[in-house]
């Protein structure tokens, strides 16, 4: 079920009601049939698939608790079976596709559509057995408690990527109705389908018609959608991530922040600390220190950051174009480490922002284009810009209209976005010390998503990982 | 503030600012649509009746002056031609007329390659203004709009618009609605350089969309039942265009060759005027659309056809 549909507005409060009139002890069965019918409306078969990880990785912290003699076995056969599932499911093809480019073999390959959030899944599903090899959160006894820490309908498809220890006192804590809950969740829903509705599904037409073919445009056109895409993955992903954690907190659950206004970051550092900020520490406490850190010599760490950022750009597709975007992000990290030195600084500087921006949203073209060969055919044409004397082609200057895209309106609401979103917190907590400011600011945002919102109902783009 | 209290204040306010711009909004795109409008209008709420209509697209709509056709034939008609229609919205409203008005003598149904495609390049948003009617209900239904959440909430009809018709209501304001100085009577609107795209002859349109679909076959169908059971004379035109030059050479003689076996089979008029000699090159204002000079030949040509069918026994 999308966020985005007329479902889900029937759904949520259903659920949220049902939920509080519920007693404590039946919440938790409420929760796992409201997950299941939520992830019912992609493809239902593929829940065998959930259930299947569910029960592996159930069985595993049992087994890694009680055996101590055995207890990495049984860790790294849990750790095998999930990144089996993600290898057939989202790996095989690419791998065996370019095995056969260059052996020349004919190696089949498989017909499967990638089951929705697989990689959100089957990560957080891994975080469960390896804090319980560590020792830091006991092996969940209750099989129902333990599959809703996996399947919670609000970060079920797209994150954030929880923690056992952050999510299971909460399932086993009893939430009581408080509207305060209430006022706060629907705030940070209602930003997160303005971010959505109103801004990442009104760019999406005119970053498709560049990304599609950009040698028909004029550089201008190109770079303008680079830097629309840049906000488009911006208010998608951050949108979902409100909407996700504005939702549990109508019931009381808190969800780890996913964004903390990462285009507002000087350096790149500072970036990888806001963005996509629940898969970013997964990969720092399970990949990145496991493997020494920065607390070794400068090449070591070097070496480490590269194999997180290729480890990340494989995790968010199984192309050669996410791979060089993580690189090129590890790289940067690099350079970025190499030129700080020891005297890192987190004030605000417009160089440090700008050269950051620069970067990330290069890097996006990468991520964004349909394979390598398209990003290069992209970058090749914006590059052109210094020298391109035309105007945007197919633009209405009259009404500001590209396509069926209003531009003008495009940027005001870009720019209304990020303005607010600088003087306030990544919550929206802040508003509750106005009054009429936050009656005013729900108002405004409902009016917008109703009359100026894309209802058509367009997947999220991190659905796809 | 108490949280519930800020709740339902916001609900309050909400519901509030939403009907006030809903209101303000209709205001402005009825400004900037209001030709158009004016022909929905009368399709669906008015209560004067016609002895002749037309239907169709633009060929219809820019190109049939009912006050020629009046003149010649003595009769009141009416151009509910709509710039973009294919035979669904040519039924929506011509049904919607006939649920409150009383049947007229004549209908002329005006169609050519784009009828029975796919396509519809009308402006839908202006049914959501009648949706009483069940027709234009119908009509919206298909166009996956969720008429039952509207008829609650009317202004979630604002969620549907895309960007070009919401600047519209902006233009509509600003008193520069679609179509400026131009002669609008009975439905009929001149071509101006602002009012259609002029197409010229260079243009070359994708063919897309233009195949005969067989729910669009069932629409004609209806149409000649329901004209036969309310003792409708049907009148199948094609209208004039500029042969040489059209894009749809093959997809005008599809539909030409369709019109024709269901004229015969019914028992249905069916008149051409695109291959008339009538209209040279300067009559066009493009190779689609006639200008002022050949809409005048053209409507008062169709009057006089009015006549020729009314002696009919």
């Amino acid at each position: 079920m999308l966020f985005n549909s007329i479902a889900f507005v029937i759904f949520f409060p259903v659920v949220t009601i049902l939920f509080f009139l519920l007693p404590h002890r039946f919440r938790w069965m409420l929760l796992l049939i409201a997950s299941c019918f939520f992830y019912c409306f992609f493809i239902p078969v593929y829940l065998l698939i959930l259930f299947a990880i569910i029960l592996i990785d159930y069985t595993a912290g049992l087994l890694i608790e009680k055996n101590n003699g055995y207890k990495k076995i049984w860790l790294l056969a849990s750790i095998t079976a999930n990144l089996s599932v993600l290898g057939i499911f989202k790996y095989y093809n690419f791998f065996i596709s370019n095995i056969n480019d260059v052996s020349g073999t004919h190696f089949t390959l498989l017909n499967f559509i990638l089951p929705i959030g697989l990689s959100f899944h089957t990560f957080q599903a891994m975080s469960y057995t390896i804090e319980v090899y560590k020792g830091k959160f006991p092996a969940e006894r209750h099989l129902g408690i333990y599959a809703l820490y996996v399947m919670f309908y609000p970060q079920l498809v797209a994150g954030p990527i929880e923690r056992p220890q952050h999510m299971f006192p909460q399932f086993k804590k009893q939430q009581h109705f408080n509207w305060q809950n209430i006022l706060d969740g629907v705030r940070l829903m209602l930003w997160g389908f303005f971010k959505k509705l109103v801004i990442a599904d009104r760019i999406s037409s005119y970053v498709a018609a560049i990304f599609n073919s950009p040698e028909k445009y004029a550089p201008v056109n190109v770079c303008i959608g680079i830097v629309l895409f840049s906000v488009q993955i911006y208010c998608d992903f951050s949108g979902y991530s409100d909407i996700a954690i504005g939702s549990a907190k109508t019931m009381g659950f808190n969800l780890m922040l996913n964004f903390n206004r990462p285009y507002h970051s000087s350096n790149l550092r500072q970036f990888w600390q806001r963005w996509h900020i629940s898969l970013s520490s997964w990969f720092r406490d399970y990949v990145f220190i496991p493997l020494g850190g920065s607390h070794k010599a400068f090449i070591f760490t070097a070496i480490n950051l590269l194999i997180v950022f290729f480890l990340s750009g494989l995790w968010h597709g199984a192309g050669w174009n996410f791979i060089v975007w993580g690189l090129l992000h590890g790289i940067g990290l690099i350079v970025y480490n190499l030129i700080s030195g020891r005297n890192r600084k987190d004030n605000f500087s417009f160089i440090g922002w700008f050269v950051t921006m620069l970067f990330v949203f290069f890097s996006w073209v990468f991520f964004r284009a349909n394979s390598f060969q398209n990003a290069m055919l992209v970058i090749d044409v914006a590059k052109n810009i210094v020298h391109d004397q035309t105007y945007i082609q197919s633009f209405s200057y009259q009404n500001f209209m590209y396509g069926n895209t209003n531009l003008l309106f495009v940027s005001i609401c870009i720019g209304g976005m990020f303005l607010f979103e600088k003087y306030t917190d990544p919550l929206l907590l802040k508003m509750n010390k106005y009054k009429l400011g936050d009656i005013l600011f729900c108002c405004f945002t409902i009016f917008l998503i109703l009359f100026f919102g894309v209802m058509s109902n367009q997947s999220f783009i991190y659905f796809q990982f | 503030m108490n949280p519930l209290r800020k709740i339902l204040f916001i609900c309050l306010a909400s519901m509030l600012l939403l009907i006030f711009a809903s209101f303000v909004f209709d205001r402005g795109y009825r400004n900037f649509w209001k030709p158009f409008y004016d022909k929905t209008d009368v399709a669906f709420l008015g209560k004067t009746n016609y002895e002749v209509l037309f239907f169709g697209n633009s060929t219809v709509h820019f190109g049939i002056n009912p006050y020629y056709v009046d003149s010649v034939s003595k009769l009141s008609s009416y151009n509910l031609g709509i710039g973009g229609a294919n035979i669904t919205v040519m039924n929506a409203l011509l049904m919607g007329y006939l649920e409150n008005h009383l049947p007229p003598k004549i209908i002329f149904y005006s169609m050519n390659y784009s009828t029975f495609g796919k396509a519809d390049n009308s402006n839908y948003f202006l049914f959501f203004d009648y949706l009483e009617n069940k027709y234009a209900a119908t009509y919206l239904r298909q166009k996956k709009v969720n008429v039952g959440l509207i008829k609650v909430f009317p202004f979630l009809k604002w969620s549907y618009f895309d960007d070009y018709n919401r600047a519209n209501i902006i233009a509509g304001f600003a008193g520069s609605p679609f179509i400026k100085n131009a002669i609008i009577y009975n439905g009929f609107i001149n071509n101006t350089n602002d009012s259609i795209r002029k197409f010229d002859f260079n243009t070359v349109m994708m063919a897309s969309g233009s195949q005969i679909e067989e729910q669009n076959v069932a629409l004609l169908n209806d149409i000649i039942s329901t004209c036969k059971k309310k003792r409708i004379k049907l009148v199948f035109l094609f209208a004039p265009e500029i042969k040489d030059a059209s894009d749809f050479t093959q997809e005008n003689l599809r539909v030409d060759s369709f019109i024709n076996k269901t004229s015969i089979v019914n028992n249905i008029r069916y008149k051409r005027f695109d291959d008339s000699t009538f209209f040279p090159l300067y009559q066009f204002h493009d190779k689609w659309h006639l200008n002022k000079s050949g809409t005048e030949l053209y409507s008062i040509m169709l009057g006089s056809f009015v006549n020729e069918i009314l002696k009919e026994k």
